[in-house]
């Protein structure tokens, strides 16, 4: 049977109510049906791609859950170019194995997938 | 090819013109609730992506244009309106579903 | 058609409004729904203990009336659910609140209901 794609698509900043949690928890979820998965990251969702090694006791932070991905067996862990230009991230302080595309390339990545999910 | 879903204002959230920058050729977008406000956005550069996508790529549900009381005199691009049934139909002809929520 | 929602808009949202007349349109237009699952805010849907005022229209209701009647499956994270009040009797006890809130019809369940309606029906289509 064709194996199905799923695309996750990351567009809200961590602390945006409880949106970019959750939408990392049904990434981890449905990792386990072994689907295969593309992750990505654009808008203001980028934010969440930022290393915070502080320790709030008010809010949990999303980069610690973010920073097991790998053991996920995620096929494509994207980010887009014109979102980090735009929020002026430095992609070298991004310690994720992270491949960037360009906008004109989105439409291609989510047209590929046979469903998407968006948080 | 996409079914691009909107749902927020144009005026007050950045989804549509997020949307509208990274669509493909074959793409199609539908807005509901009060996305359907793009029907009296202003924005220039919102307005002349709508008017690149014309009646066939570019739909309004009609019922949430009606609810808003949208007055639709000065609109200054081509789309469709559909009803519930035409919405589902969307979404059988196309594929991936990507809602910007 | 197999179809499955996912809905995250609470049940003040429009959006949860759009959901429910999508789906009886599905239903009119012969397609299926293989599952309706309830995540984020719209776990509130799902919420037994809120009262509208009589001239508002009952939402949750709706919702309830729709799925009983076609007998749907109506899963809500659990996960979602109990950290927003939203707890079947199990539940409940397990945590000893003193009343469960889930409405009839609709079940508590894990993420991994999400994912298996997302592999298993022809379209995926997100209420947010």
């Amino acid at each position: 049977m064709h194996k199905k794609h799923l695309g996750f698509v990351f567009r809200s900043s961590p602390y945006a109510g409880l949106n970019a949690r959750e939408g990392i928890e049904a990434l981890f979820a449905s990792a386990v049906f072994d689907p295969k998965l593309s992750v990505i990251f654009r808008d203001d969702g980028v934010f969440q791609l930022l290393n915070v090694n502080t320790n709030n006791e008010h809010t949990k932070n999303t980069s610690k859950m973010l920073a097991s991905l790998p053991l996920y067996g995620i096929d494509e862990l994207l980010a887009e170019k014109e979102s980090l230009a735009a929020r002026k991230i430095d992609i070298s302080s991004i310690k994720l194995p992270l491949k960037l595309f360009d906008r004109s390339e989105f439409h291609r990545i989510a047209g590929n997938c046979d469903h998407i999910l968006s948080f | 090819m996409t079914l691009h879903i909107i749902n927020k204002s144009p005026t007050n959230d950045r989804s549509l013109l997020d949307c509208l920058h990274s669509l493909g050729t074959g793409d199609t977008i539908l807005l509901i609730n009060d996305a359907v406000y793009a029907l009296c956005c202003e924005c220039k550069v919102t307005i002349g992506l709508l008017n690149q996508l014309g009646e066939e790529k570019l739909f309004f549900l009609e019922e949430d244009i009606e609810l808003r009381g949208i007055k639709l005199n000065q609109v200054e691009f081509d789309y469709t309106e559909i009803n519930y049934l035409e919405f589902v139909d969307l979404t059988t002809k196309h594929n991936p579903i990507l809602s910007w929520c | 058609m197999q179809y499955s929602l996912i809905i995250y808009a609470s049940p003040a949202s429009p959006s949860t409004i759009t959901a429910l007349k999508f789906s009886k349109a599905l239903l009119e237009k012969g397609h299926s729904i293989f599952r309706i699952f309830f995540y984020g805010e719209a776990v509130k849907t799902a919420n037994a203990l809120q009262v509208l005022p009589q001239n508002e229209y009952d939402l949750p209701s709706a919702w309830q009336c729709f799925i009983r009647d076609n007998s749907l499956d109506a899963t809500v994270c659990i996960a979602a659910a109990i950290r927003r009040g939203v707890l079947d009797e199990t539940e409940a006890k397990r945590y000893k609140k003193p009343s469960s809130s889930l409405v009839d019809n609709f079940e508590l369940s894990g993420l991994g209901q999400l994912a298996e309606a997302a592999l298993k029906s022809d379209r995926l289509i997100t209420f947010g």
